[in-house]
């Protein structure tokens, strides 16, 4: 092996030397200080729960020393790309490579012969590493090329001659599903369906005084986390096979690999590098096989960088999606009944669409008491990219079609958008459609919560003098959200260490992907181990330092692994104080280890001169935690536990539309969440911020437009991104006081819930403020006008 | 490393004499956020490069004691949006200026590569329609004036022959008292605005007898293939007060001599829309500043 | 064909021979080894390759190298000094806005020319200066916030 590796392993951060290290910790501590000298209650005991702490990797972030895979470079590494697919459908003839491989700088060419017979997937694995005789989408990759420099694979890809014999490319889940089509999947164009039922739909419709019928569309959308897929591999001087990669999920990456390219586990070792956003775009296979395959062969580590416009046509997208449902209502505005049923377009592999379908079921009618439910969902396949997790897992459309529904029964029945929602929300006790009783529930806390800012808002509103052709106009919507795997036990662990000079390190499998779960982590162990947070390191995301303990998705990771490292906080601390009274030969009970401090009877020493007192057991005290609550649901029936809790929101929004152009800006947002206890401010409140962002993108601009199967838009020019004109900065975060009595000092999770009431919340708004009621997404501004006009009767 | 060549012109003439030299090979760049974008796309692989950016004869912005206007045509966005003296002589080119795509964008892209590129959704060329602008060409010959109105001729083909480069803008001093101009767009988003977006650009002059619009040019934006002088729609409201019957009278014009492009955000049809809303919003704009009153609109 | 050209990065003078078409992030990142500066769209769009030429922010995905001989760059390797943060590296920090970090150096280039340029901007001001970076997971409160804090000093 020619090359070497010659920086701190795996670090993710350029650090420098150590005196540099230790310069910037103390500056870091310095502004945390700072900071902390701001607020006025500081936790109790050392413990930091509660209190906005910036976070660590925010340091190395701002001085531009964050290592994104793109940016680690190694002794004679090589670059790679792919040679994709040009068509939608098609079987391959014929594969060429020998002109490639004759190009200047080319080391390599790989392809479905060098891949081997195993198939990668990440619930199903039905995806070849590189097409073999079928290609199933425009963008799946043929073969890929190792060469020199970037450019020259670039060039040599294009000289990968491919024979195909195009296919009937299936463009919509009507045509998959339609007698005789082509068969994508060898199971048939059917991914997956899924049916729920609680009650008796027929009687309850019957019970309605009002049923409204609608239909929704949902548009695709594409995750645009701004670092394209990156990753590296080589091979280390102990033989192990090490692919860095920014993703959410190390350890799927690291046995997937071990299988694929029949290698034992110790052999493989998956790095997290820093992650430049995923939103559940980078759970899901991107450069990982590849590149290992490449390393191998090529004996030299290759590196792989997506372009924007891969990110567009090859990786994985939030479904579209149409929903047809009947909603029944008494005349007080009581639910008697929810008759559903969801369309989703799968795209061309099964990526996470199991997972997005099942949500979509057991979310049917989430958070609302209906007794008479019924939901059917297909998810088919087409020749599209494939479909996978996206920030929510489908459930911002499924909100988006109930919500809309429900503000217009509330209105058709003179009812508050918010009086219907309480009427109708879940409680302590009720039961939901897959049978679980809930617990903890703080719904009607937001919507309390909301109330006063909605009344006053409405009546001045009201009486605003209406200017042009502008109008305001105020919306609601809901969210009810359980949090990890759904239905499925999914544990997580963690690990917490010291050494003799009273460094504690707490290891968890679940990684810090831009949200600043690191962080949090951090505050739950220390304040759970009675030591400050400034002396834990969080080490996550290393297939080998750490338990495989899930991905970070789902608005997982405070409550699990934030679980798991509390309960490995107390033992830690339980075992400390064992260590230290073996040393002293003093009664384990009369020592106390407690806000960075230890103490033995009266006698007090700082937890530093106590590790350097146990520095010879140190390596042996080790806490452990495992987090791994009863879940259980029935995969056919759904009926069951599927979550361990659930986090429920209700937004307000005010919004203004220009009715001579349709044109739909968001003015404000009141976002009120019920997020049990809040580990940290800052990063919850930037969690709900970034989701309502997200959440406009969705509602009014963002599309990925596909023609007779190619992606058309596959950049930034015409795949629209709200910027800092277009999303408010009147968002007011507002936290209603619950205590999850299972989560980590009360915690839940809030990360990816923030932008699924937007969409439904400003769909209210425009038929509040326009008398129109929009049914799709996104609202352009042409489709709020055509409304507008058939309003006001102007066109058909 | 590219086969590319690179030369600095430093003057007018020696940009030309590079032209001619490249005998067609060569592209002019000077701020270069459309070329190089153009050759990050894999759509342009120049073989010579021209860079006009420091060429003397195509800087500054000079504003003559008459109004007379001329700004060189490797004026950048961000100059033409930060010259007080452009701003009283003709607000709707500093306003105009100061709405392009951001700030990253103002700071290298210029005038001239604007008109040059002749994008039909560009808002300089929209602009300078409207002010029936010149454009002064520098050539083998020694140069010549082109009127903007005649300059644009097809979809990205514009007057410009292979050996010619724009040297400078000229805008006339305005005619007659009481005028006023402005600058409006519309766009999906609020930055950036490449995809689908429509602009208006409205110079007129009001006569203080009656209230009439007695002189008035426009320009357009996203309207057509190529950035549109609507002279049907300058005709309608000429000598018109700018009151419901004229606008009437502009809509009719209008949607006879444009034909937007539908794209993958918005219909023909919707960007017609489009331009008469924000046409009919940017005479009103206009007419007050020159002195004409109403309420914003 | 190759084109000398003398570039002045964070103070520091580099004599270069970079290629007619080559681009001033590529300059950056593989041949300087300043990987701080971003590249995502290479369209100038996303504002994550933001640099400062002669105190201007720029696109530097579109912007040849070789036609800003003898000016001056600057990079987000360069706002710290002494060893300490600049004061809008400090506010990004602890005003929380910094999420995923890719955005972040673009958005700190152009918040310190604004800075620079017009010490005591508005919020409008900063939200203008602003428009033109994307940011994917902050949703730009933050970010605003941070920038105003500095400005209001």
């Amino acid at each position: 092996m020619s090359s070497h590796w010659t920086e701190p392993e795996g670090e993710k951060f350029a650090l420098g030397t150590l005196a540099e290290q230790a310069h910037w910790k103390r500056e870091y501590r310095r502004i945390v200080e700072g900071v902390r000298g701001r607020l006025p209650d500081v936790g109790d005991a050392g413990g930091t729960v509660g209190q906005p702490i910036p976070r660590n990797d925010a340091l190395y972030k701002v001085r531009g020393r964050a290592r994104y895979a793109a940016n680690i470079e190694m002794e004679g590494m090589l670059h790679a790309c792919f040679v994709r697919s040009e068509h939608p459908h098609a079987r391959i003839l014929g594969l060429d490579t020998s002109k490639a491989e004759k190009a200047p700088g080319v080391r390599a060419a790989l392809t479905a012969a060098d891949a081997g017979e195993e198939l990668i997937g990440t619930l199903v694995a039905d995806t070849p590493v590189l097409a073999r005789d079928r290609v199933r989408y425009a963008g799946e990759a043929i073969a890929a090329i190792a060469a020199d420099t970037p450019a020259q694979a670039a060039a040599a890809a294009q000289l990968v001659a491919v024979e195909y014999e195009p296919l009937p490319a299936i463009l919509t889940p009507e045509e998959a599903l339609a007698e005789g089509a082509v068969e994508i999947d060898p199971e048939g164009n059917v991914l997956i369906a899924l049916h729920n039922e609680r009650g008796d739909i027929e009687a309850g419709l019957a019970e309605a005084d009002l049923v409204l019928e609608n239909d929704y569309a949902m548009a695709q959308i594409e995750h645009c986390f701004l670092e394209p897929p990156a990753g590296i591999a080589f091979v280390d001087p102990d033989g192990v096979l090490t692919v860095m990669v920014c993703t959410q999920y190390p350890h799927y990456h690291h046995k997937q690999i071990a299988r694929v390219l029949g290698r034992p586990m110790d052999k493989v070792r998956v790095v997290q590098t820093v992650v430049g956003g995923g939103f559940g775009g980078k759970m899901d296979n991107t450069v990982e096989i590849a590149v290992a395959l490449l390393a191998l062969k090529t004996e030299r580590p290759v590196r792989m960088v997506y372009t924007r416009e891969e990110v567009f046509t090859a990786t994985t997208k939030r479904h579209p999606m149409k929903v047809k449902q009947r909603l029944g209502a008494t005349r007080d505005g009581k639910f008697t009944a929810l008759d559903a049923e969801y369309l989703l377009d799968g795209g061309a592999y099964r990526s996470y669409s199991i997972t997005v379908s099942g949500r979509c079921v057991i979310h049917a009618g989430m958070p609302y008491m209906i007794p008479n439910l019924r939901v059917d969902l297909t998810t088919a396949f087409t020749n599209h990219v494939p479909c996978g997790a996206m920030r929510s897992f489908g459930i911002v459309k499924t909100a988006f079609a109930l919500e809309c529904q429900i503000s217009e029964m509330a209105e058709r029945l003179g009812l508050s958008p918010i009086e219907i929602r309480r009427r109708n929300g879940f409680v302590d006790g009720d039961t939901t459609a897959t049978g679980q009783t809930l617990h903890d529930v703080g719904l009607l806390k937001t919507l309390d919560a909301l109330e006063p800012i909605y009344r006053k808002r409405k009546a001045e509103i009201a009486a605003a003098p209406k200017v042009g052709s502008l109008r305001r106009g105020l919306g609601v919507a809901c969210l009810g959200y359980g949090i990890g795997y759904s239905g499925v036990r999914n544990p997580s662990t963690a690990r917490i260490r010291v050494d003799g000079e009273g460094t504690v390190t707490a290891y968890c499998g679940t990684p810090d992907i831009g949200t600043g779960s690191d962080m949090s982590l951090a505050q739950i162990a220390s304040q759970a181990a009675g030591v400050s947070v400034n002396r834990v390191n969080v080490v996550s995301g290393d297939s080998t330092k750490t338990d495989d303990s899930g991905p970070t998705s789902a608005s997982r990771t405070t409550y699990f692994s934030g679980n798991a490292a509390l309960i490995a906080g107390r033992d830690f601390r339980r075992r400390f104080e064992a260590a230290v009274a073996g040393k002293l030969r003093a009664p384990a009970d009369r020592v106390r280890l407690e806000a960075d401090t230890v103490t033995v009877d009266n006698e007090a020493m700082s937890f530093k001169e106590a590790c350097r007192l146990v520095a010879d057991e140190a390596p042996g005290i080790v806490g452990y935690g495992k987090f791994d609550p009863d879940i259980e649901a029935d995969i056919l029936t759904l009926k069951g536990n599927p979550y361990p809790t659930y986090t429920f929101a209700t937004h307000l929004v005010e919004i203004e539309i220009d009715e001579a152009l349709g044109s739909l800006a968001l003015a404000r947002v009141w976002a009120a969440h019920d997020a049990g206890t809040i580990v940290n401010p800052i990063g919850s409140e930037g969690q709900i911020e970034g989701g309502v962002a997200q959440g406009l993108g969705q509602a009014v601009m963002e599309k990925v437009v596909r023609e007779n199967g190619y992606v058309v838009n596959p950049h930034y020019r015409d795949y629209l991104l709200p910027g800092a004109k277009d999303v408010p900065l009147d968002i007011e975060c507002i936290f209603v006081d619950n205590y999850d009595r299972t989560g980590p000092y009360g915690a839940k999770g809030v990360a990816e819930v923030s932008l699924i009431p937007i969409p439904a919340a400003m769909a209210a708004a425009v038929a509040d403020a326009s008398a129109v009621r929009p049914a799709r997404l996104p609202m352009e501004s042409e489709y709020l006008l055509r409304l507008i006009e058939r309003r006001d009767g102007a066109k058909p | 490393m590219s086969g590319c060549r690179f030369t600095v012109a430093r003057t007018a003439a020696e940009a030309v004499a590079g032209l001619a030299e490249a005998d067609g090979e060569a592209h002019i760049i000077a701020g270069g956020v459309a070329l190089v974008l153009l050759m990050n796309e894999g759509l342009l692989q120049p073989s010579w490069l021209i860079d006009v950016s420091r060429a003397a004869e195509l800087q500054g912005i000079d504003v003559a004691d008459d109004g007379a206007i001329r700004i060189g045509a490797a004026v950048t966005h961000r100059e033409v949006a930060a010259s007080a003296r452009l701003a009283s002589v003709c607000p709707m080119l500093a306003e105009m200026a100061a709405e392009i795509a951001c700030g990253r964008v103002m700071n290298r892209g210029t005038v001239g590569g604007s008109i040059c590129l002749a994008d039909p959704q560009g808002d300089p060329p929209a602009a300078l329609l409207a002010l029936d602008a010149t454009f002064r060409l520098a050539g083998p010959e020694g140069g010549r004036d082109v009127a903007a109105r005649d300059f644009f001729r097809d979809l990205y083909v514009t007057a410009l022959t292979e050996n010619e480069l724009l040297q400078h803008v000229r805008i006339a001093p305005p005619p007659t008292a009481h005028r006023g101009t402005a600058f409006g767009k519309y766009a999906a988003r609020q930055a950036m605005d490449y995809a689908s977006t429509v602009s208006a650009a409205v110079s007129l002059a009001r006569d203080p007898a009656d209230g009439s619009m007695s002189d008035i040019g426009l320009g357009l934006g996203g309207c057509g293939t190529i950035p549109v002088w609507p002279q049907k729609t300058e005709a309608a409201l000429r000598g018109r007060r700018p009151d419901t019957e004229a606008f009437a009278a502009m809509r009719a014009a209008l949607a006879e001599e444009t034909a937007p492009i539908g794209d993958m955000l918005y219909s023909a049809d919707y960007k017609r829309h489009v331009a008469a809303v924000i046409l009919e919003r940017t005479i009103k704009a206009a007419y007050r500043r020159a002195g004409g009153g109403g309420p914003d609109p | 064909m190759s084109v000398a050209i003398r570039l002045t990065v964070n103070g520091e003078r580099h004599d270069l021979t970079v290629g007619a078409t080559e681009t001033l992030v590529s300059v950056l990142r593989d041949r300087l080894g300043m990987t701080g500066t971003h590249k995502d769209c290479c369209m100038g769009i996303c504002g994550s390759c933001t640099v400062l030429v002669d105190d201007r922010p720029v696109s530097s995905c579109l912007l040849l190298a070789a036609q800003i001989d003898s000016q001056s760059v600057r990079t987000v390797e360069g706002l710290e000094r002494d060893g300490s943060l600049s004061p809008l590296q400090e506010a990004f920090l602890t005003f929380g806005a910094v999420q995923c970090g890719y955005c972040t150096p673009g958005f700190l280039m152009t918040a310190t020319a604004l800075l620079e340029e017009n010490p005591r901007p508005g919020r409008a001001e900063i939200v203008e200066a602003l428009k033109g970076n994307l940011c994917r997971c902050t949703g730009y409160k933050k970010i605003v916030e941070a920038v105003e804090a500095v400005a209001n000093g």
